[in-house]
């Protein structure tokens, strides 16, 4: 998932940069690579709690804990 | 956006890249200066763009490593949550305290753990006996073979890791130069495994903190993609690079390269940068 997903962002970054029209593909690659990491650990922590591994929690808590802290400053 | 600035920002993005994935940091240390001094840009736009240089780099190079299970995916989880709620917590303090006050308590930090990687051997006991929670392996790329680890002081080194997240947010600098000799030397993880578990750890890192400034318009869209072609491109390169080096030299290398962040950190206390 982080392949494809910073992959893709940097693929229509590098298409936003070439058309300069294209200013929608450009903030789009963008996004895709911002929110890559954050879908990686929900992937991640999906993954773990499947199999039932004791580090699942950790996973659990830190999504918990983004989610609270883009909420706070996005305030 | 003009194709030679294009080109520079790429270049620039592909050499913090090469770092990023061959030590586990970010990045930030060469970005930002070169966004402010060489290109121009405002301090918070440099810190937004680097940002995502970071995410780029980190999760290129986390890609390579977490399929190849050299990232330890489960302790950057935990060690994440403290990071994440120690840069909460840096944020709100920072304006209270001296930026040049934590430069320079950060440049010790710097030194301090520089020389605990030079005079301090790897403790990373291979002999792990039954497998645990705790313990954990990977192939190594150099020689091909199994290294098994088992992870110590698990609940100090998270702990730690919230002041490394509180001092990178009140900095603006450096978690990785900081979280990978914590993981390496308190916490008994190879070097290898410290360092790709760190990029792992710092693009989520990023990622929450370039939402923040996405959402406050200060992202410069054409400086933020050419940044992150490149960042991508050199994590790639650095993965390859990073494949033909020994752990004794990577703990070498990243020691020489703590002690130029403790200057150019020093350098920046002393507003000559």
């Amino acid at each position: 998932m982080l392949k494809l997903g910073v992959v893709s962002g940097a693929a229509l970054c590098a298409l936003g940069l070439l058309v300069p029209s294209a200013e929608v593909v450009l903030w789009a690659g963008i996004v895709m690579v911002m929110v890559t990491p954050l879908a990686g650990v929900v992937a991640s922590t999906a993954s773990l709690v499947h199999e039932r591994d004791l580090w699942a929690k950790a996973g659990i808590v830190l999504i918990a804990v983004i989610a609270i802290g883009l909420v706070l400053s996005l305030a | 956006m003009d194709p030679v600035l294009i080109a520079e920002l790429v270049v620039v993005g592909m050499g913090s890249g090469i770092l990023g994935a061959l030590f586990g940091i970010g990045g930030g240390i060469v970005f930002v200066p070169v966004l402010t001094v060489i290109f121009g840009l405002l301090a918070g736009e440099a810190v937004a763009v680097s940002l995502v240089g970071i995410i780029a780099s980190s999760a290129g190079a986390a890609s390579y490593y977490v399929g190849k299970g050299v990232a330890n995916i489960r302790l950057g989880l935990l060690l994440e949550i403290t990071t994440a709620v120690g840069a909460m917590v840096g944020a709100a303090v920072a304006a209270y305290i001296e930026n040049w006050i934590l430069l320079v308590i950060f440049a010790i930090v710097e030194i301090y753990s520089a020389a605990s990687m030079i005079f301090v051997p790897e403790r990373v006991s291979e002999d792990v006996g039954t497998d645990d929670a705790l313990t954990f392996s990977y192939k190594d790329e150099k020689d091909g073979a199994v290294r098994r680890y088992r992870l110590g002081n698990l609940w100090p080194g998270t702990a730690l890791c919230a002041a490394a997240g509180a001092m990178s947010s009140m900095t603006g600098v450096g978690g990785g130069t900081v979280k990978v000799p914590l993981m390496n030397i308190l916490m008994h993880v190879p070097i290898r495994a410290a360092s790709n578990t760190s990029n792992y750890m710092i693009g989520i890192t990023a990622a929450s903190g370039a939402i923040i400034y996405l959402a406050h318009g200060t992202l410069l869209p054409d400086y933020a993609a050419a940044i992150a072609i490149g960042a991508l491109v050199g994590s790639y390169i650095g993965t390859r690079i990073s494949a033909k080096l020994n752990a004794s030299s990577m703990r070498r290398y990243f020691s020489v390269l703590l002690l130029v962040v403790a200057g150019i950190i020093l350098l920046e206390a002393g507003g000559y940068i």
